[in-house]
């Protein structure tokens, strides 16, 4: 049987197919082109606007407040692949930042073996928010709206309404925020090698392909034989791991400790995800698009911080690029989904 | 029940669809598509996946623009911007699977739209009066109050029925309705369109199969490729022609007589219940055999595959595979065990759609892929290579499954488990909504993967022909147990539908 395949249509093709969005692989490589694109323009236009934006120093700044931003951004991508959220980061990290830096202050022999420390109370509670979601079937985001009031409670109990002062931190830790190479702040570098770290994970390791998998199809994912809670669980896990090196990392730079660090953070983290194009319907999206998420995210703080305008423009202008970010992953969303019925239309058997 | 007074005096068309094109961007769907439907006649539309059929649906519904042509209904021309205003006017379409609101009652569901009240109140009780009225006239008396989610396919298409006749209806769409019921509710479903015809309705019925548009249709209308190849009255088109007319070749589902012999038992299962579900069934499975599960829909054959698959937890009983007694705790867990399904809902369990087609394949082989715990990528492809080429999948490998039609997806499902070399194959509903041409490839695969590569193959089917034809044994199931374990030689449609149904006579 002939197939009338790729028959040009004689009225002009529409926007969405101009731009290469009708199949739905290349829809998915516009968005992350999108976000580039995006960018470039923000630079473009804030660089026109105040020349103070596009100095080096300047950059820098942007850079470093994107650092932390970026790499809590690659634990919750690793959740939000999977279709799920985790609200609960924020919390985590400050639990991480309280304790650890407590016991390091009592205990200086502990020296570097802190951060496994940290590694082991991110992966408790990353575990835990997993077990919540896929054992005892909540909705993520319930659960993680449980948790994020659990582990910020916790630490308040073991604060006690005390800080750990700058001078606690180990010297190491506390040299680290300002310490720059190639001149750039180590934080910057640090986030870039844990952003590939992942990025590659995610692409080399059996564990991201099933990550994705799930993320795009759970129920398909379960019927191919793939241990579905030991994914998201896993996912979970990745993520609390992630955001108790980012908890030190901004207990760190903070240097008073209070139990209230990084509260409200998890909103910031899954405004860079979801700008970056990380589907929060699952299964599609990169850490690097959420790396650049938060770029683009620390960008705007930055170029409107320069301008001078107020608190409430910057709202309205983050807002707006989350709606407008999720709008077009619903359409990309579409066009993948769609593609289904236009092409069964000529490839016939 | 559509008014029989307005039955036309007048030979004036009840639908004539002129010109109708449609184009997705660079794909034809529908080109210069031409017909007329006469009042109170059944007219059976049909053409192989992907020949136009459901997008002429949407295109008469509503549901999507023609990009040129038109449609009239009973001489006005009609453009229809949703299925609503297409309802109003009195063209109704019920699809494959029932869009109703599962936590809403069957009354509810009914006269969705159009609650009868008293004052700003629901009247409750006329409602449940008017949808229990429609249901009967429809010969299909259902409690109105039950919800939803509790019935079957066929009772849920009853209710979606129901639901088209409770308004005046002239056009009533049926796409594929008995794809999911058992020959007892397509019966039902006659009875039901002869009656609309008799009230002056025009059906269009949308099917594959051969036999009910035999029994149905006035007329008979064929697609191909988007375009109208020809309509003519049903005595007019004998089914070699239409066949030929549908796909340009002839394919006959035949048997290809066995000459390799069968092996030890592979899958042996003894005295398996899943309580309420079905009881105390024991058969085997050989080397090299393929067994047919055949019975009405919801008497638990697909509930004993996915059981085998250990998709059930309260199943009770044996699983031996190979001999060895096997608890089947999980999808992943059988599939270590060389135990593979190919579930009957391709979209949504089948294929990972958003993937590439090599990714698909390869999911439940990458740990054998890898390398120190790394994927490697020219492995992968190398199976997907191999994989699409015996499978003779069409798209590149790096092609994303949702661009695929149907009968590929299909063929891309069941390669990531040929890509794991299982050893027992459950396939649900295998063909299930393929075009005829795909199918005969879909058997002739299934017929090389049980004798040359010496899998045992379970495959439940409601499509009888099939069953018999890629078959070397029958199993039939009634209402949750084997009732019949039939060598293909002895096995006929009419001795299996007996046992499917529990009667003694021909069902029919």
């Amino acid at each position: 049987m002939t197939a009338p395949t790729t028959r040009a249509t004689a009225d002009a093709p529409g926007l969405v197919a101009r731009l290469g969005l009708s199949d739905g692989a290349a829809a998915l490589r516009v968005r992350f082109m999108g976000v580039i694109v995006f960018q470039v323009l923000l630079m473009v236009a804030f660089t026109s606007v105040t020349p103070r934006f596009l100095t080096w120093d300047n950059l820098q700044s942007v850079l470093f407040t994107a650092a932390i931003l970026a790499i809590a951004a690659a634990g919750q991508t690793l959740v939000v692949l999977t279709g799920n959220l985790d609200l609960s980061v924020g919390s985590i990290m400050g639990v991480t930042a309280y304790v650890v830096f407590d016991l390091a202050g009592n205990t200086p022999a502990l020296g570097p073996w802190v951060v496994l420390l940290a590694v082991l109370i991110g992966l408790v509670l990353g575990a835990i928010n997993g077990v919540l979601v896929t054992v005892l079937g909540i909705p993520s985001i319930v659960a993680t709206l449980g948790t994020l009031s659990l582990y910020r409670g916790f630490v308040s109990f073991y604060a006690h309404a005390t800080e750990v002062t700058i001078g606690e931190l180990p010297t190491w830790i506390r040299s680290l925020a300002p310490t720059r190479w190639l001149g750039l702040s180590s934080y910057v570098w640090i986030a870039l090698a844990l952003v590939i770290v992942v990025g590659v994970a995610l692409r080399t390791l059996p564990w991201g392909r099933r990550l994705y998998a799930y993320g795009s199809n759970p129920r398909a994912a379960y019927y191919y034989g793939l241990s579905t809670h030991r994914i998201v669980i896993g996912a979970y896990v990745g993520a609390g791991v992630i955001a108790a090196l980012v908890g030190l990392l901004l207990g760190a730079q903070v240097g008073n400790i209070n139990s209230l660090l990084a509260s409200g953070i998890e909103m910031q983290v899954l405004a860079a995800v979801v700008i970056g194009g990380v589907s929060i319907w699952g299964g599609s999206g990169s850490i690097y698009g959420a790396a650049l998420g938060a770029v683009v995210l620390a960008t705007i703080n930055n170029g409107l911080v320069l301008l001078g305008v107020q608190e409430s423009f910057r709202l309205l202008f983050q807002g707006g690029a989350i709606v407008a970010a999720v709008a077009v992953d619903a359409l990309v969303q579409r066009r993948v989904l769609s593609a289904t019925r236009r092409r069964s239309v000529g490839v016939t058997s | 029940m559509a008014d029989s007074t307005r039955t036309s005096t007048t030979t004036q068309p009840r639908l004539r669809v002129t010109g109708v094109s449609k184009h997705f961007e660079a794909v034809r769907a529908l080109h210069g598509v031409s017909f007329d439907l006469a009042p109170g006649q059944i007219h059976a539309m049909v053409g192989e996946n992907g020949a136009g059929k459901s997008t002429l649906v949407a295109v008469i519904t509503g549901l999507l623009q023609p990009d040129a042509g038109h449609v009239e209904l009973d001489g006005r021309p009609v453009r229809f911007r949703n299925p609503l205003q297409a309802r109003a006017a009195g063209i109704a379409a019920v699809f494959q699977d029932p869009n109703l609101f599962p936590h809403l009652s069957v009354a509810e569901n009914i006269v969705t739209g159009r609650y009868p009240r008293s004052g700003p109140f629901l009247d409750r009780a006329a409602m449940s009066a008017r949808a229990r009225r429609t249901l009967e006239d429809l010969g299909f008396p259902l409690d109105p109050d039950r919800l939803v989610a509790g019935l079957t396919v066929a009772e849920a298409q009853f209710v979606e029925i129901a639901r088209a006749v409770d308004q005046d209806l002239r056009v009533l769409i049926l796409d594929e309705p008995t794809s999911a019921l058992t020959p007892g509710e397509a019966a039902k479903l006659y009875a039901i369109a002869d009656r609309l015809r008799a009230a002056g309705t025009t059906v269009v019925w949308i099917s594959h199969r051969m036999e009910e548009i035999r029994e149905l249709a006035d007329t008979i209308t064929v697609l191909r490729d988007g375009e109208h190849v020809r309509t003519a009255p049903s005595a007019e088109m004998g089914d070699a022609e239409m066949i030929r007319l549908m796909v340009g070749r002839s394919v006959v589902l035949e048997q290809v007589p066995r000459t390799e012999p069968l092996g030890p038992a592979r899958l042996t299962v003894e005295r398996l219940t899943d309580p309420g579900v079905f009881e105390d069934v024991s058969f085997s499975v050989a080397e090299g055999e393929i067994v047919g599960v055949a019975g009405l829909v919801g008497a638990g054959r697909s509930e004993i595959a996915r059981a085998i698959f250990g998709l059930s937890p309260h199943l009770t009983g044996q699983v031996l595979i190979d001999g060895a007694a096997v608890h089947p705790r999980g999808p992943a867990t059988m599939v270590d065990h060389g135990v593979v399904y190919l579930p009957e809902d391709r979209d949504a369990e089948g294929v990972i759609s958003t993937m590439t087609i090599s990714a698909n394949i390869a999911l439940p082989s990458i740990r054998r892929l890898s390398r120190f715990g790394f994927m490697r990528g020219r492995s992968e492809r190398a199976l997907a290579t191999r994989q699409r080429a015996a499978l003779s999948i069409k798209g590149e490998i790096e092609d994303l499954v949702s661009s695929l039609s149907g009968g590929n997806r299909q063929k891309v499902a069941l390669a990531r488990w040929l890509a794991t070399e299982p050893s027992v194959l459950l396939l649900d509903e295998p063909t299930h909504g393929i075009d005829v041409g795909t199918k005969a490839q879909v058997h002739d695969i299934m017929r090389d993967l049980a004798r040359v590569h010496r899998m045992a193959i379970l495959m439940v089917s409601s499509d009888l022909p099939e069953v018999l034809a890629v078959s070397d044994r029958v199993l039939v199931i009634a209402r949750g147990r084997l009732v019949a374990d039939l060598p293909i030689a002895e096995a006929t449609s009419e001795q299996i539908l007996t046992h499917a149904t529990g009667t003694a006579g021909s069902p029919r």
